[in-house]
């Protein structure tokens, strides 16, 4: 395993990899046994230090005083659950690669990659109708999207500043019972959008840019100013517009009255999931979620790489009568991410998407097939 | 529509930066004192689309008679300053932008339909739509489709404040966005006038009537220096016995930036004993470096050297450009020049 990138993960993984490195010294001539603890031990710490930037909250995010204690309580509680969580892991991984010494990044990097797609989860995770009615005041407060620190804790936790007083406690014990499933098979993750519904205010935006009418609500001029700003192209990277369109997009189906709530919300949830792209380091960053065709053969995604993402994607395709490409979208999935069992991997899921689209325009793909074919995209990182 | 004929450069950017220039101490601020960025929090109150809260920020700020401690420029200027870096005609925008606005503001005065804020901000909105259709060229660079949905959108933000005249024009802010919706509109000078001192009226201490006021009566509008000659000396009149000749300062320096520049103790009957007096009198009561700047200024355009020299010491290294004319720092290098001539 070697050093990759200088973003936070990567950051991380060259912690992890250099534990042999800077284990105990050797005056107590410890045992293999009491060394291979040690370097456990500096393993733990090193995860647990790298889980910290994302519970912290920095203090030019303003809070009131009450929740900013109640905030840093929750993410105490947390870090501290999560340091008896790093052991079981790393005993689940040695278990799973029938190495009990498993060390270094071969350990490292599935224990990573398991707790950013817990912090996925724990975007999408449904904690009950009380916390679904919560979290709907939430996200349709007016500053709800006015302050969207990093850290991701602190950004959820912005949000429930912004959210009416009478909807905090909810949230608060929202987040304590989410955190608190942190390493568990959940059993009723809210399934994915179909790629329509998630694309739908996109769709209605291009209808607005074309002069048609559209059925919504009228937008912040914060989002206004970002989707109609002549100098500016779309951003799905900035966080601040990507929740400013999810929360007018979900206002509008609400008013509309035609989708149910919990549908709506989890259509927000997955429009605002923690988005693992903020992790990629920048020197990965342009290329990722692309594929470039190179004498071709689509390039393995970047990000899909970064993250050692494989498996199927399958594609189905829309043509018109002479075979020409009308519409291609992914309608499922099937892929592993070292260290991501017993839940899907809703962080890494799309990684694929952009590159197994690719494909259905690539030359030949089409030749003699009818409309709403499917082809499976397999993806397989080399060695 | 004659004033059409004459107009040059729209004025809503020169409005827009001598608003700017007169709210800004607002940020500058040189005390210890904590105050309020009344622009700020308007602006991203607005921005997110927190109608509640621009509602609380407009009882505490739109109220008639308050000033900055600091500076003394009216909060209720500061508010709409905040609501103009949003409802922004020169913005770089497609009229999608607008459109959002129109339907966001036209939604709140639905909402809140005794909400007098609600009804000035949708008119205020659709007479920004209108602008942004005009653009700030001159006015033959106005294509008659341009033109017509100008005259679209001021005949709908008209409407709006008749249709809510009964609650909404007992603030003085239905009057400012009138006298601007008039003015583009090319309404005559008596009109105007009746506007203006209806707002005057209700609200004595809302200063920005006068430069929106006498904004009409620029040459570029159709106006004469006469008209805002005899307009000042109402102004004076009407204001004395509070401000001193601070309004007879204020005005003729807006006068200056808006349209004569240097040429204002040569083209106009500006006075400068009378405006230095308006600028003692204005320190007097808020002594601050943008006042300064300003007062410095004027002292070199008059080439008053001991009073630019007092002023150079007391501004320190608090030079702003924005009070210093189109080529600012030159001229500020060229003034400090003069004054070390004494």
């Amino acid at each position: 395993m070697s050093c990759i990138g200088t973003g936070r993960l990567g950051v991380a993984f060259c912690l992890a990899a250099l534990v042999p490195l800077i284990g105990p010294a050797a005056a107590a001539e410890p045992t293999v046994q009491e060394l291979l603890a040690a370097q456990d031990r500096a393993l733990v710490n090193s995860m647990v230090a790298w889980e910290e930037t994302f519970f912290t909250l920095p203090s030019d995010v303003k809070l009131d005083e009450t929740l900013r204690e109640a905030a840093v309580q929750l993410a105490s509680e947390h870090l501290a659950r999560s340091r008896t969580l790093w052991p079981e892991w790393m005993a689940q991984e040695r278990a799973a690669s029938g190495d009990a010494n498993l060390q270094g990044g071969t350990l490292s990097r599935p224990l990573f990659l398991h707790a950013i797609n817990e912090l996925a989860i724990w975007s999408l995770e449904n904690g009950g109708p009380a916390q679904d009615d919560a979290w709907l005041k939430a996200a349709l407060a007016p500053m709800a999207c006015s302050s969207l620190p990093r850290p991701y804790f602190a950004r959820r936790i912005a949000m429930i500043q912004a959210a009416p007083l009478d909807a905090r406690p909810a949230l608060l014990a929202g987040e304590r019972d989410l955190l608190s499933r942190w390493g568990t098979k959940r059993q009723s993750l809210p399934t994915r959008p179909a790629a329509a519904d998630l694309e739908a205010a996109d769709q209605a935006i291009t209808l607005l840019r074309a002069g048609l009418p559209i059925t919504a609500v009228p937008m912040t001029p914060f989002l206004a100013d970002r989707l109609f700003d002549r100098k500016r192209k779309p951003d799905p990277s900035d966080r601040w517009e990507q929740c400013a369109k999810s929360q007018w997009w979900l206002a509008s189906q609400l008013a509309d009255g035609k989708v149910d709530r919990s549908e709506a919300l989890t259509l927000w949830r997955y429009s605002t999931m923690f988005d693992v792209n903020e992790l990629i380091p920048d020197s990965v960053e342009p290329s990722a979620g692309t594929s470039r065709l190179a004498a071709g053969k689509p390039a393995y995604p970047l990000a899909a790489t970064y993250f050692s993402v494989e498996g199927v994607t399958t594609v189905q395709v829309d043509t018109d009568a002479l075979g020409n490409l009308l519409k291609a979208r992914v309608v499922s999935r099937k892929l592993t991410v070292p260290g991501v069992r017993d839940n899907p991997p809703v962080a890494f899921e799309t990684l694929l998407d952009a590159a197994s689209l690719d494909l259905a325009a690539k030359p030949g793909q089409l030749a003699k097939k009818s409309t709403g074919f499917k082809f499976d995209a397999v993806w397989r990182l080399e060695e | 529509m004659k004033i059409f004929r004459f107009a040059l450069r729209l004025s809503a950017a020169a409005l827009f930066a001598l608003a700017a220039m007169q709210a800004k101490a607002q940020q500058a601020s040189t005390s210890n004192a904590v105050q309020p960025n009344v622009v700020g929090l308007v602006q991203a109150a607005y921005r997110w689309g927190d109608f509640a809260e621009l509602e609380r920020l407009y009882a505490i700020y739109g109220k008639a008679g308050v000033r900055s401690e600091l500076t003394g420029f009216p909060r209720v200027e500061q508010f709409w300053m905040g609501i103009g870096k949003i409802n922004n005609s020169s913005l770089r925008v497609s009229d999608e932008y607008y459109q959002q606005l129109d339907a966001l503001t036209q939604q709140w005065a639905r909402e809140h339909s005794q909400s007098v804020l609600a009804q000035l901000l949708y008119a205020e909105t659709l007479s920004t739509h209108a602008w942004a259709h005009r653009g700030n060229g001159f006015v033959n660079t106005v294509s008659p489709a341009a033109w017509a949905d100008f005259q679209k959108y001021l005949q709908l933000a008209l409407a709006q404040l008749r249709r809510t005249e009964t609650l909404a024009a007992q603030d003085s802010s239905w009057n400012a966005i009138m006298l601007n919706i008039g003015r583009g509109l090319g309404w005559d000078k008596d009109s105007l006038l009746k506007v203006f001192q209806a707002g005057i009226t209700k609200n004595p201490d809302h200063d920005g009537l006068y430069f929106t006021m006498q904004t009409a009566l620029l040459p570029k509008w159709g106006g004469d220096l006469e008209s805002i000659d005899r307009f000042i000396a109402l102004a004076v009149k009407t204001t004395r016995a509070k401000l001193g000749l601070e309004m007879y300062a204020r005005l003729y320096a807006g006068l200056s930036y808006a349209e004569v520049d240097q040429t204002l103790f040569k083209t106009t009957r500006a006075s400068w004993p009378s405006m230095k007096a308006g600028f003692e009198d204005r320190l007097h009561r808020y002594p601050h470096t943008d006042h300064r700047n300003m007062y410095a200024y004027f002292a070199c355009m008059a080439e008053d050297r001991p009073a630019l020299q007092e002023q150079l010491d007391l501004i320190g290294d608090k030079f702003d450009a924005i009070f210093w004319g189109s080529n600012a720092e030159r001229t500020f290098e060229a003034c400090k020049k003069m004054a070390r001539q004494v």
